[in-house]
């Protein structure tokens, strides 16, 4: 019995099914649809499986090719790494069922091994305990993700994959600018190593890397102003890819960053800083949002909003702040997932990614308006939904010791909630009230598609009326974070 | 029992969840479940008729217990929704058959804001209070645009509205929690009773914006012409006689459940014998009153009409509550319950109309008396019973607020509330005449009166008007009780009216509606005897040289006050939504062109923008992290 407690896995698995879909392609044809649902599958066990070790020992490590950290490469999963890697892979199941009726086009078998990479890397991003890893995760990611952006090959989308290969090659550049500053100044790769050595750097030393880890890791995590890709490259991209661009790609990013700002920088004087940039995205965000008339851009931009949420609560640097942010990023991956899901089936309908066009869909796609008025009201942070609960944190935690800023701050987020519910509410009210003046045969989405948004609704819908668990969790894994418990636990538990 | 609370609370939700569900099966199968869910509330809520229940812990977030309570003041407002529901879920059934498509989740929609408001007034703290409140907010956006086209754009400025109120509340509820870390209002209140005066007062204003966008006060109102006219026939009551009271719930609670007239009378200053900002709340209601008042008048729809005789009514509950006095809170609140029943009466009345004749426009109804009988005399019972005429239930809760202020010597708001009460009458006039007086148009020669379950809520809110009217100790019963838990000297009453020798004087409604009989009979009396007239054909006239025939239009009905709006013109100009728009346009230019400037879709740019972004990090880097 092979111990499935082990977050190796969690990378390899996927890998292993990239290449066998990338070679069995030739001879499988259609069939190699089927196995990125069998890695998902999988990685969804590895990652339920590791919930018991995680809660146990507070962080499960391990080590590959038999040597001992900080020489060997090491994957550490804490609660937050759990959490979000469970989500990553749950999102990556769900949109590769989805993918099953989606994805019609050709080359077939360059998108499944493209995509299951992507998440692939996704997840390697996450639960990386050395910084190299990081970059290399980060690369894969980003690999993929041109790729599927351009995958539908028209002018559009071949624009948007060029624009974001751009800029995520400079991004990834100056990742490793920062990642190699740091190595030059500690001589580790390993985090836990690094955050030992970097207690006698000095603020300056510090903070170079820093900007540089902090831009690259920025344009992939759409920060103002580093996130002009994101609007055209979501759109473009097949649905189910956007939803794992918007949903887990962005909250990696910010994880990645909070986790190194944490660990590696123990830094205070930067988070005011963060926290402007935090605003600007929020706004930008927001605002552009509600003028768009594409829907996916529309989504996209919201996305950016929700990111500068987030990311807000983060550089609030308080426990409570980190738990709003964590709960956010949850609300945020499942909503915001489970909606590009459920657009990508109405576009797939309608012929259009014109909101006019989406009138009158209400009544002819009921199963999808109605989650998708699930995911906008979570979004939305209307109760009862999760993102009620999260926004209600975020807002305590921000009004904390709070000053004149922080109390503006609050009232930019609220504002900007504002605008965030005037271009839901106007989506919502088209589509359960709008005419439809086109005469097009409309259907529901097939029954395949819809299992996907339904799984991530019900996810959604569990959390969103039984919220003390998942509160509790990430109240601990703030802790976790904010004490630098990972440290402490990742030396207990051999991480060096 | 304390656990029937939760139930009483779930019970409007798991109804609302059956009916969507029985929908599919048959729309009968629906219609029983609405009724069954709605009646059982209703049921439910009588088990607490003049309970106190402290506290049910129904959970915990943030370190903060959810409680649910309930006291007699939470009862009567319980009392105002559980019921209105129940006639609403009835008169719906009769007045919304027809369209099956659209039926589809109205019913559970119906249910759902009747527990959100439930969850409203059950609240024990604001967590729990909050909660319900939003979910309140988008369960009627999506009744108020069941309506049609129209309504959806009334339901959207609806929504956003709400949203900006419940923000507002929403940063004062997170200053309270940040103070004490914990939203039960008994904490608040400490927490409230030791802070400072700027902080109570930004506690208050915050929360009261929320309140007040609700409730429709001034300046904040200009959602609740448009939706409360745009909405659905049996909507339209639920919005003005019920949710529109939960703002007025929530200033009740904020300002005497949180803070006290002894305490805030303590912390700032007074004017008349009131702290100055329970004097500012008086002002805008009274304005409310006045202005809304007028602007009724001068309307030519008739759901328009009622919609502004709402923002004027629930003026005057504001404005008995905010006096302080006990005289006036239970005047105040004693309003909130007489406004739902005629209110919720005439919109059903009109509704009844406009099912009948497919109109809402004033200048084309006329002469129904003789077609619609039985609404006619119920809308006739309403308006008396909004103008405050004796013995109808709007005159007792009004005299109280009157006594009230005139105690305090508050002359000027006075004599607002007079100028609302007599305009009043015009527009209730306007509202009678236009639609069942005069001439009979051709086209509703064949128009009947409407089927029984319409009929029979709107016959249960006019025999309420008269119950409440002449025993208004029924609802001082459960008021006086209340408000001694909230520290107000309790007032006399019997079950008739108030006995001599209390704060108000003598009042018994039976004895002046026996005067006002007398008069009324000595008046017919006299004009039977003394005039000359005789009875004629409604077309045995003559205009001008004209023969008139029913195809004619020979009586007024457009521009009906036509030159008392010349008077008024520069009131009616003020156009407080217009300032609203400016501003929402001005923003939204702003927004696009920076926008536009920002999202180049120049990839150039974008990588400029990185290089800003080093260059920043670079200067901090070179100043020492010292860039602020």
């Amino acid at each position: 019995m092979v111990n499935l407690a082990n977050p190796i896995l969690l990378v390899v698995i996927p890998l292993f099914f990239t290449f066998l879909i990338a070679l069995s392609g030739s001879f499988l044809k259609s069939g190699v649809k089927y196995l990125p649902v069998i890695a998902f599958a999988l990685n969804i066990i590895v990652s339920l499986a590791l919930i018991p070790e995680v809660v146990k020992n507070g962080m499960v490590i391990a080590t590959t090719a038999g040597f001992k950290p900080p020489f060997a490469i090491d994957m550490a999963v804490d609660k937050l790494g759990l959490f979000l890697s469970l989500i990553a892979s749950l999102l990556g199941f769900v949109a590769s069922v989805y993918n099953l009726f989606y994805i019609d086009e050709e080359p077939q078998e360059k998108f499944h091994a493209l995509f299951t990479l992507l998440v692939a890397g996704l997840t390697w991003m996450i639960i990386t305990g050395d910084i190299f890893n990081l970059f290399v995760a980060f690369e894969v990611t980003s690999i993929a993700a041109f790729g599927l952006v351009g995958f539908h090959r028209d002018k559009g989308a071949i624009e948007a994959g060029f624009k974001y290969l751009v800029m995520g090659s400079i991004g990834g550049s100056f990742l490793l600018i920062g990642i190699i500053m740091l190595y030059a100044a500690t001589g580790t790769l390993n985090i836990v190593d690094i955050a030992q050595k970097t207690s006698n750097l000095t603020f300056q030393q510090k903070l170079f890397p820093f900007a540089m880890i902090f831009t690259g890791l920025g344009i992939e995590g759409a920060l103002f102003p580093l996130n002009a890709w994101l609007p055209d490259a979501h759109p473009a991209a097949p649905s189910s890819v956007s939803s794992i661009l918007s949903g887990i790609m962005t909250t990696a990013a910010i994880y990645a960053i909070i986790r190194l700002t944490n660990t590696i920088f123990d830094f205070n004087q930067i988070y005011f800083f963060l926290m402007i940039f935090a605003l600007l995205t929020l706004i930008f965000g927001e605002v552009s949002a509600f003028f768009q008339k594409d829907i996916k851009r529309m989504l996209a931009y919201s996305t950016i909003g929700q990111t500068g949420l987030f990311f807000f609560a983060f550089s609030l640097n308080t426990v409570n702040g980190l738990q709003g942010a964590f709960m956010q990023m949850v609300n945020h991956s499942l909503s915001k997932g489970m909606l590009f899901l459920v657009v990508g089936g109405m576009i797939m309908q309608v012929g259009s990614r014109n909101i006019d066009d989406f009138a009158g869909l209400g009544r002819k796609m009921k199963v999808s308006s109605f989650f998708l008025a699930i995911g906008a009201f979570s979004l939305m942070g209307l109760p009862p939904f999760f993102g009620f609960w999260s926004k209600l944190k975020i807002i305590f935690a921000a009004l904390q010791n709070a000053n004149a800023f922080l109390v503006a701050s609050v009232v930019i987020i609220l504002l900007m909630s504002v605008v965030e519910g005037a271009y839901f509410f106007k989506l919502l009210q088209v589509m359960y009230f709008g005419k439809q003046e086109k005469d097009v045969a409309v259907k529901e989405a097939s029954y395949g598609m819809l299992f996907s948004v339904v799984v991530l609704g019900t996810v959604l819908l569990i959390i969103s009326f039984y919220p003390a668990p998942v509160i509790n969790f990430m109240h601990k894994a703030a802790a976790e974070i904010i004490n630098k418990n990972y440290i402490t636990l990742a030396l207990k538990l051999g991480g060096l | 029992m304390n656990i029937l609370l939760e139930i009483m609370l779930a019970t409007p939700f798991i109804g609302g969840l059956l009916a969507f569900i029985g929908g599919k099966v048959h729309r009968w199968v629906r219609f029983a479940v609405a009724v069954t869910f709605s009646f059982l509330t209703l049921i439910e809520a009588f088990v607490y008729y003049n309970v106190t229940i402290k506290g049910v812990v129904w959970g915990s977030l943030f370190g903060s217990k959810l409680i649910l309570q309930t006291n007699p003041i939470s009862w009567l407002f319980l009392f105002i929704v559980t019921a209105m529901s129940f006639l609403i879920v009835i008169f719906s059934i009769g007045d919304m058959e027809e369209d099956r498509i659209k039926l589809d989740s109205y019913y559970m929609q119906l249910l759902f804001v009747e527990g959100a408001m439930i969850g409203i007034v059950l609240a024990g703290d604001l967590i729990t209070f909050f909660m319900f409140w939003e979910i309140m907010s988008w369960t009627s956006y999506f009744l108020i645009i069941y309506g049609g086209k129209k309504s959806v754009a009334a339901g959207y400025k609806y929504i956003i509205m709400s949203i900006i109120g419940a923000y507002s509340m929403f940063i004062a509820i997170a200053m309270l929690y940040v103070k004490a870390h914990s939203l039960v209002y008994a904490d608040v209140a400490t927490t409230l009773a030791h802070s400072s005066a700027t902080f109570v007062v930004w506690t208050v204003v915050l929360l009261g914006i929320g309140f007040f966008v609700k409730a429709a006060i001034m300046p904040l109102h200009t959602w609740l012409p448009d939706a409360h006219s745009e909405a659905p026939s049996p909507v339209s009551p639920l919005l003005s006689g019920v949710l529109i009271k939960m703002g007025a719930y929530g200033l009740f609670i904020v300002l005497y459940g949180f803070l006290s007239v002894q305490l805030a009378g303590n912390i700032m200053p007074s004017v008349f014998s009131t702290p100055i900002l329970l004097y500012i709340i008086q002002w805008l209601a009274a304005l409310s009153i006045v202005l809304a008042t007028f602007l009724a008048i001068m309307q030519e729809d008739a759901k328009r009409l009622l919609a502004y005789s709402s923002i004027s009514q629930i003026g005057y509950v504001v404005l008995g509550i905010a006096t302080g006095t006990s005289l006036g809170v239970a005047g105040g609140l004693f309003h909130a319950l007489n406004h739902a029943i005629f209110k919720g009466l005439l919109f059903l009345a009109v509704g009844a109309v406009i099912y009948r004749t497919g109109t809402r426009n004033l200048s084309d109804l006329g002469g129904l008396v003789k077609k619609m009988p039985y609404t006619f005399t119920a809308l006739l019972l309403g308006i008396i019973a909004l103008a405050g005429v004796p013995p109808l239930n709007g005159f007792v809760s009004k005299w109280m607020i009157y006594e009230a202020l005139l105690q305090k010597k508050e002359v000027f708001l006075l004599i607002m509330a007079f100028i609302g009460s007599t305009g009043a009458f015009l527009y209730v006039y306007r509202l009678i005449h236009s639609i069942f007086l005069g001439q009979l148009p051709k086209k509703y020669e064949n128009v009947k009166d409407v089927p029984i379950l319409m009929q029979v809520p709107i016959w249960v809110l006019a025999v309420s008007t008269i119950i409440f009217g002449i025993f208004p100790g029924l609802a001082m019963n459960v008021i006086v009780k209340g408000m001694k838990l909230f520290g107000f000297k309790p007032i006399a009453y019997t079950l008739f009216g108030f006995p001599q020798g209390t704060a108000m004087g003598a009042l018994k409604v039976i004895n002046i509606s026996a005067v006002l009989a007398i008069a009324f009979v000595a008046a017919w009396v006299l004009f039977l005897i003394l005039s000359k007239s005789r009875k004629v054909s409604q077309y045995d006239n003559y205009a001008a040289g004209q023969v008139v025939t029913p195809e004619l239009k020979y009586n007024y009905s457009f521009g009906f006050y036509m030159s008392f709006g010349r008077v008024i013109k520069s009131i009616l100009k003020l156009g407080i939504e217009r300032i609203y728009n400016y501003w929402v346009d001005a923003a939204k230019i702003f927004g696009d062109y920076y926008m536009r400037r920002v999202y180049t879709g120049n990839l150039e740019t974008y990588n400029s923008y990185i290089v800003i972004v080093v260059t920043i990090a670079a200067a901090a880097i070179l100043l020492g992290g010292k860039l602020w």
